[in-house]
């Protein structure tokens, strides 16, 4: 397969990539999505009650239903990574871990972000071990357990309300005096919970445990201390994928996200980019401005290739 | 579809504490998208390894299968098990590449 041309190579299977795949089906344009995991961040969701056709649905469920429809449409994806971009306006190679070398005239960057970890010095040694960073994988394993949660955002708090069903006790600690920029649907439903304790102002600063994971030294104003759990989920945010576009010069803002125009085409000539790693939809990250943003770069990578 | 054969609690001890080759045990669910992305990668690793290991599945996620989950005290999935002897000679937690997985098992198996 190496050296397969095409005029399309979708980096990322995520919504956006999805997406972007069922457009560019309908477009008849020669393409393929390279991803290893179908759904990509949206898999990890607990529960999504926002995206217009469903009530209430599982990340993972949501998933499926893309892909299926992407796969029916006769989209082919490629589980692989994609480590590197070479070439430029209309012949880019796109280099895959297993090896591969495509030929494409031109690129879509749905890569989507990567998960922010503590920074601390034995992290690894608890991960699985009491340390986890995804809530909805992880969190059966909890049942009747003390957990922390740490992360006082929009996915802290989906945490919390996942784990408040399977677990003892929840220790939510976020840095303010208060959880920031949390929906408040999500608020009144954590309001209701009785089994979930918050810990504001709080900096986890070590973990504790010798196999696993079995306390944490707590820095809140004034005092450290140590807090005994079995359990700590981590949800405090994420960082762009945007080293691919950075390899070929392409420009980020300075948090490292990918400029994107109305079009969603980039700096680069013939290289789109669409969903969570770029500057668009201001900043709300939403699997339905994703998909969204996926279909404007098919359209407009349509328009692109067709008058070339 | 995997390859890899799929367990439950009345026939790990035969499959993977009495087995003569060493065996690694990939804890696993449905819903977990990481676990899907090591399946092929695992596949790949049963037929360039066969011979040298077996590769079987526990799937978490069914409640015959929680005794097991228990036992070897899985938190995270995908967490990878190796036994060899009827022993626990080592683990992997999370998302592993197929060729630094490989260069892994092969050091702890020699």
């Amino acid at each position: 397969m190496d050296n397969q041309k095409y005029d399309l190579l979708i980096i990322g299977a995520g919504p956006a990539g999805l997406t972007a795949g069922i457009y560019a089906s309908r477009y008849k344009i020669k393409h393929a999505i390279i991803g290893g995991l179908p759904g990509g961040t949206m898999t990890e969701a607990h529960k999504i009650c926002n995206f217009p056709s469903e009530a209430s649905i599982s990340g993972w469920e949501l998933a499926q239903k893309i892909e299926n429809n992407a796969r029916q449409l006769g989209v082919e994806i490629i589980a692989a990574e994609a480590i590197r971009v070479t070439g430029q306006f209309p012949s880019f190679q796109v280099e895959l871990n297993d090896g591969q070398k495509l030929l494409t005239k031109s690129i879509l960057l749905a890569t989507g972000t990567k998960r922010r970890q503590l920074g601390l010095d034995n992290e690894d040694k608890y991960l699985g071990k009491g340390l986890a960073y995804c809530a909805t994988c992880d969190g059966p394993f909890f049942k009747d357990k003390v957990v922390g949660i740490l992360g006082g955002g929009n996915s802290g708090a989906t945490a919390v309300l996942y784990l408040s069903e399977i677990a003892t006790k929840i220790i939510w600690f976020y840095s303010g005096d208060k959880p920031s920029a949390v929906e408040p649907s999500w608020m009144e439903e954590i309001t209701k919970r009785s089994n979930v304790e918050t810990s504001p102002n709080s900096r986890i600063i070590g973990l504790l445990g010798e196999d696993r994971l079995s306390g944490l030294s707590v820095e809140r104003p004034g005092r450290t201390e140590q807090v005994n759990l079995d359990g700590l989920f981590v949800e405090i945010g994420s960082d762009p994928n945007s080293d691919l576009l950075k390899q070929l010069d392409g420009q980020v803002n300075n948090r490292g996200y990918i400029i994107t125009g109305a079009d969603q085409s980039t700096s680069i000539k013939g290289v789109w980019a669409a969903g969570d790693a770029t500057t668009s939809s201001n900043s709300l990250r939403q699997i339905v401005t994703a998909c969204s943003e996926g279909a404007i770069a098919a359209d407009s990578i349509f328009g692109c290739l067709s008058i070339k | 579809m995997s390859q890899v054969l799929e367990l439950n609690p009345g026939n790990f001890t035969a499959e993977v504490l009495q087995s003569e080759l060493p065996v690694l045990v990939d804890f696993w669910a449905p819903w977990c998208g990481q676990c899907r992305m090591m399946s092929p990668i695992l596949d790949n690793l049963a037929t360039e390894l066969v011979g040298q290991i077996k590769i079987v599945k526990v799937n978490v996620d069914d409640s015959a299968n929680q005794s097991l989950a228990v036992q070897y005290g899985i938190q995270g999935i995908p967490n990878l098990k190796l036994f060899k002897a009827g022993q626990e000679i080592a683990d992997f937690v999370g998302m592993r590449q197929q060729d630094s997985l490989r260069q892994d098992i092969l050091a702890k198996i020699a």
